[in-house]
């Protein structure tokens, strides 16, 4: 994409830190939602997906990285996903990629602007998100790969875990709502704290 | 007969009751408090109740109605009687239990319902006419006449009766909710909890142990008691240790939990500062928790009760467990002279704990005849004299206790001189966490309690609170409870090791009054709920009238509805009302209790949604620019939008929304409505989605074009309204109202999941994907060629009004054009992804700027789609029908969709239903309101000549005159008649002519050009 406009952040905060634990914001890369059609479609996405980016699309709340490591597809629902670019951009775009490995089979739309990830991690985070997000998230039920589509506080949120030292979450959230969550996590991180 | 040393002053820095030994305190380091002004001294682990009584300090209050003197009762969180404000300024909390409040270095304190002083309080003479003040007082007594009620009864009750003052201003702190999962979740850490968690915790189960104290351990500090040799509060700290090291065992102390909810959920308020002067920096006052556990253990101990006999409220009266509290857990002694009053075993051990100690117990009373019970054992023990039979008919004194009448099994009255009257009418279990789902407590006649019956799913009531009172079996009952609960939660639990305690009788005769045989004794004030001032009598009165219901007698006496919920008073009332009733108190009946189970503050519940913060906040992608032009915001549902863009020298609003109007109609103006909801809509079965969604056609639409469509709800009327576009054989966008996004997207699902999953279609929300900028006026083409890439032809021709494609902007950003207007002017909206809204917004006005663009916000919006006719919110109102709005033909004939056939209702196709029309006002100066009623013209305001309604109402500068749209009974039909604006709120009435909905270019020529 040509950047003859200003990309512009979803939040306007630098990091913030509250003992060692730590809130950013991730960069922006790019997400693409798959919503399979009906009849063969879903069985035939998974096969598709499963020959293109060499994992099996998820079937309950969980976010599985692709065998390069380059997508990470993440369940939003019975017939949902959202697949995301890790790292910096997928080799030729992950839509174009995903259009040509299954765009008949599902509904594509372009989510990377309408989703932004909040990231949280270092020793209290658990404890910062569990001011927030009504989710048993003890290691022995919530581990790294799990996702809870769930309100942090009054705000919608994909939330996943994606490693456990230092445990680290990402909230996924709209765009919109992002300095609002942004704000409400800094408060739950210093009220953690103490 | 008074102890010349007991009336002395105290002195600051000398506590001249402190005892040694108190397990609970640092007596090694002295902090400073103020009560009434007054410095005082105590320890860290002091409340301020017992930093009081360490001072000989006896008088804390006054009581609510009658502004009796009141004393510290109890050593807890039931306390009815030690309510002060604590803190100042901002942070001034009233009605605070001087029991529970943890005495801090610098803690300011003040007794409250007293005026001018605490000794001295004028409104004192409300005890003197307490024969008039007494039950269904207000019932009775303000009824005439009715308009008083108001203006001079309440607020007369109110200064008499009212507690505490609140802070006058906001509260400086914050608070805090979380969420906590468990599998066994203890309340309680008496020896029944400390027993329960170390079960469960051992056997690996997630274990929270809820203590609302600041010290664990329950009435194992408060007792004098050896558990295996050693003094079992050793025994609980070490406990305690062995809990904490179990790695998936919290243990969350200054933590009550309040309330039982559906589904394993309990209510906790952790009180994370309070113990403090203030909170450190970020730290929450308080946290909410929401407790979720698979099981739960109720070892809540128990509250004990009064006894009902007159003058029960006189500073110096106390409940005995309560004294064994303050000697044993904070060394202090509540008196220098006591008698004990009892009537069970329990009772007695005040008496052994008090010559220990070193008070003189003058007597010991026991209500059960010789024999019964250990009272002649102990009285020999303690070498003091002992009443069997026996009964306290009077107190002496009336700022503190001086002495007691105590009568004889033979009746004979004898006075004794004391300062503290030590009673115990027995123990009540704590049960309120049993009851909050509705399931009523059985009443126990050997234990003299009412214990939980049935049980919400999960719960499990363990030691005192299950009225298994002693130590030892406490323990063991703990212990059983809290492996039966990890095992239910699939852990293989076994019973830990308990420690050996002392044998220990609880036996108790019944005594709810300690004159029930005595007929005049019960016309003296004797207190049963002492927070809100009820008497025996008062409770006779009630039921003699009638309230023989304990719920009724509840409501008509008050008893039980002050902020302790009754603790102390409950069961003694039950009983009281059982015995009148002559009924046996199983029969009489509980009254419920509600959660909380202690007062929760506001703040808490709200947490950090206060404020700015109370709900979050949607911005749009342009916010940050529009801050940056001074733009003005409004909150459109949790979006915050631009209203306005003042520039200088712009007198007031509708100066700056007029030249935004003028620069959109003769120049171009640009505005983001990102907010309109969108979703995107893509399957084989999407075209036949959206016919049956909206009312009109949409099979027929090109790709490349948009399509205005309505919305019906499946009642019949209108619901929502937007354009959707086609962006592909089998690729849709649709966009809705901003208020009604959300809504609109589960309306969509509902119709897929529910109605007809058999279409092949799925969507999702785009909103926020695309930042949307309209761009509108006659200058609008000639700007957007400045950012649209060339390769693209805008010309009329190639992109004709409501054509849609995707296009590139400024050097090939992805976006979509949509030839769309709300303005009635040549306009388009642009999207480009979200993230260069606030670039795009930039540009637009540096390459607009030799075409005069400008920033409109919301409220020129508003203006112009009032002076084009478009319907808005306040016509979509979700009372209106197509038919009302003037798009009655837009409903299709030749299919089916949701409302067609409640839309076909009589009521909804009635043609003298209100209309949408214009309304011009004769006097183009004359104000519009919304909200004015529409009369036909001279007719009188009355709802009989009620015809309408104005909706929405704007000064137009394009026609140089206020204009509206109005909701007119056969509006189509009157085009041109003149009817009367009447406005009951400012008394105004404006003759305004009917006119078409659309005051400008009503050909709609320019949105074509």
């Amino acid at each position: 994409m040509v950047e003859s406009l200003f990309a512009q952040p979803p939040v306007s905060a630098a990091p913030v830190r509250a003992g060692d634990t730590v809130l950013v914001l991730a960069p922006m890369g790019e997400a693409v939602s798959l919503g399979a059609f009906a009849g063969a479609g879903r069985a035939a996405l998974v096969v598709r997906v499963r020959e293109t980016f060499g994992v099996d699309l998820p079937e309950q709340p969980r976010a599985v990285p692709s065998a390069d490591g380059q997508v990470v597809f993440v369940w939003c629902g019975p017939t949902q996903w959202l697949a995301l670019a890790a790292g910096d951009a997928v080799e030729g775009g992950l839509m174009a990629r995903l259009r040509a490995a299954c765009g008949d089979l599902c509904a594509l739309t372009s989510q990377s602007d309408s989703r932004t990830t909040l990231r949280l991690f270092g020793p209290q985070a658990r404890e910062v998100a569990g001011r927030l997000v009504p989710v048993d998230l003890h290691d022995a039920v919530f581990g790294p790969g799990h996702v809870a589509l769930t309100l942090a506080g009054h705000i919608p949120v994909i939330l996943r875990q994606v490693a456990r030292n230092p445990v680290t979450y990402e909230f996924l959230v709209f765009r919109s709502f992002a300095e609002s969550l942004f704000h409400d996590l800094h408060v739950a991180m210093n009220g953690a704290l103490s | 007969m008074m102890d010349a040393r007991m009336t002395s002053a105290p002195v600051a820095g000398a506590q001249p009751r402190r005892v040694a030994g108190g397990n609970g305190i640092d007596a090694g380091r002295t902090i400073r408090f103020t009560f009434d002004g007054r410095q005082y001294t105590g320890h860290p682990g002091d409340t301020l109740a017992s930093a009081l009584l360490a001072h000989g300090v006896r008088l804390a209050g006054r009581s609510f109605k009658y502004h009796r003197p009141r004393g510290i009762l109890s050593a807890g969180p039931e306390e009815p009687n030690a309510l002060v404000e604590l803190r100042t300024g901002p942070r001034r909390e009233p009605n605070t239990r001087a029991t529970v409040a943890e005495l801090y270095d610098g803690l300011s304190a003040a007794s409250q319902n007293r005026w001018p002083s605490l000794a001295f309080d004028a409104l004192g003479l409300n005890s003197l006419f307490s024969s008039v003040l007494g039950a269904g007082f207000y019932y009775k007594t303000f009824m005439w006449p009715a308009a008083f009620w108001e203006k001079l009864y309440e607020p007369m009750i109110r200064r008499a009766a009212g507690l505490g003052r609140a802070a006058d201003e906001a509260d400086p702190d914050q608070y805090e909710k979380a969420t906590a999962f468990c599998d066994v979740l203890v309340v309680g850490s008496g020896p029944a909890g400390l027993a329960a968690a170390l079960a469960a915790g051992r056997s690996g189960a997630r274990v929270i142990l809820c203590e609302e104290d600041s010290l664990t351990g329950g009435r194992l500090r408060a007792e004098r008691r050896q558990l295996d040799g050693e003094p079992a509060w050793r025994w609980a700290e070490q406990a305690r240790k062995a809990l904490e090291a179990l790695p998936e065992v919290r243990i969350m102390e200054r933590t009550c939990v309040f309330g039982t909810y559906d589904g394993g959920t309990y209510g906790a308020l952790e009180r994370v500062a309070d113990h403090q002067s203030q909170p450190a920096k970020g730290q929450p006052r308080q946290r909410l928790w929401r407790v979720v556990a698979r099981q739960c253990v109720v070892a809540a101990g128990a509250l004990e009760r009064p006894i009902v006999f007159p003058g029960n409220d006189t500073p110096g009266v106390m409940l005995a467990g309560a004294v064994r509290t303050y000697l044993n857990r904070f060394g202090v002694a509540p008196g220098r002279r006591a008698v004990v009053y009892t009537c069970n075993d329990d009772g007695l051990r005040t008496a052994l704990d008090l010559a220990r100690a070193g008070v003189a117990v003058a007597a010991i009373v026991d209500s059960r005849p010789e024999g019964e019970g250990q009272g002649a054992q102990v009285a020999q023990a303690c070498g003091v004299p002992f009443v069997p039979g026996g009964a306290v008919t009077a107190v002496q004194g009336r700022m503190a206790v001086s002495g007691v009448s105590v009568r004889d099994a033979q009746g004979r009255e004898q006075r004794i001189a004391c300062d503290l009257l030590a009673m115990s009418g027995g123990w009540s279990p704590n049960i309120a966490l049993t009851t909050h789902q509705g399931m009523r407590p059985v009443y126990d006649e050997t234990l003299c309690a009412f214990l939980p019956a049935a049980l919400p799913p999960g719960m499990v009531v363990a030691g005192a609170a299950a009225g298994v009172f002693t130590t030892a079996e406490a323990l063991r009952d703990g212990a059983q409870a809290g492996a039966r609960a990890a095992q239910a939660c699939g852990f293989a639990a076994e019973q830990p090791a308990l420690p050996e305690a002392e044998p220990e009788s609880c036996a108790i005769a019944p005594l709810f009054h300690a004159l029930a045989d005595v007929p005049s004794a019960r016309w003296a004030k004797a207190f049963v709920d002492f927070q809100n001032d009820v008497t025996a009598k008062d409770v006779a009165l009630a039921a003699r009238e009638g309230f023989v219901s304990v719920e009724h007698l509840k409501r008509y006496t008050t008893l039980g509805m002050a902020t302790d919920q009754g603790k102390t008073s409950n069961v003694n009332a039950i009983a009281l009302l059982a015995e009148i009733t002559q009924r046996p108190i199983g029969q009489t009946g509980t009254t419920l209790i509600r959660p909380p189970t202690q007062p929760v503050a506001i703040g808490a519940l709200a947490g950090a949604h206060r404020g700015r913060h109370f709900k979050p906040a949607r911005l749009t992608p342009t916010h940050q620019w529009a801050e940056s032009q001074g733009a003005v915001f409004t909150a459109n549902g949790l979006w915050q939008r631009a209203q306005w863009y003042p520039r200088p020298g712009e007198m007031d609003w509708l100066q700056t929304v007029n030249r935004e109007v003028r620069t959109v109609r003769q120049a171009v103006g640009f505005c983001d409505v990102t907010t309109l909801g969108k979703i995107d809509i893509q399957g084989p079965d999407a075209a036949e989605f959206l016919e049956r969604v909206y009312v009109n056609a949409w099979k027929k639409l090109p790709v490349g074009r948009a399509r205005y469509g309505l919305m019906l709800r499946e009642d019949g009327f209108a619901y929502d309204d937007g354009t959707t576009a086609r962006l592909g054989e089998t690729h849709y966008v649709m966009t809705t109202t901003t208020a009604n996004a959300g809504g609109v997207m589960a309306h969509l699902e509902f119709c897929h999941q529910w109605l007809w999953p058999e279409l092949d279609v799925q969507f999702i929300s785009v909103t926020d994907e695309w930042a949307q900028i309209a761009v509108a006026g006659p200058q609008a083409r000639n700007v957007l060629r400045h950012v649209v890439d060339p390769v693209f032809d805008l010309s009329n021709e190639a992109f004709p009004y409501m054509a849609a494609g995707e296009v590139t902007v400024c050097g090939g950003v992805q976006a979509r054009l949509f030839r769309l207007s709300f303005s009635g002017e040549l306009a388009y909206e642009l999207a480009v992804p979200a993230r260069y809204g606030d670039a795009l917004a930039r540009r637009l006005m540096e390459v607009g700027a030799p075409y005069g663009i400008a920033p409109y916000g919301t409220e020129a919006l508003g203006v112009m789609r009032i002076e084009k006719g478009h319907p808005a919110g306040p016509e979509l109102n979700g009372q209106t029908t197509a038919h009302d709005l003037g798009m009655g033909r837009m409903l299709s004939t030749r299919k089916d969709f949701i409302g067609r056939h409640m839309a076909q209702r009589e009521a909804l196709t009635d043609p003298a239903r209100p209309t949408l029309v214009g309304l011009q006002p004769l006097n183009p100066a004359d104000q519009v309101v919304a909200g004015a009623h529409l009369l036909p013209d001279g007719a009188a305001a009355t709802a009989a000549s009620d015809q309408g309604w104005v909706s929405s109402a704007a000064f137009s500068p394009t026609l140089g005159s206020w204009i509206g749209l109005g909701l007119l009974s056969n509006g189509p039909a009157r085009h041109g008649e003149i009817v009367a604006l009447h406005n009951p709120l400012a008394g105004t009435v404006v003759r305004a002519r009917v006119v078409s909905p659309v005051f400008v270019d009503p050909e709609g020529a320019r949105v074509h050009g």
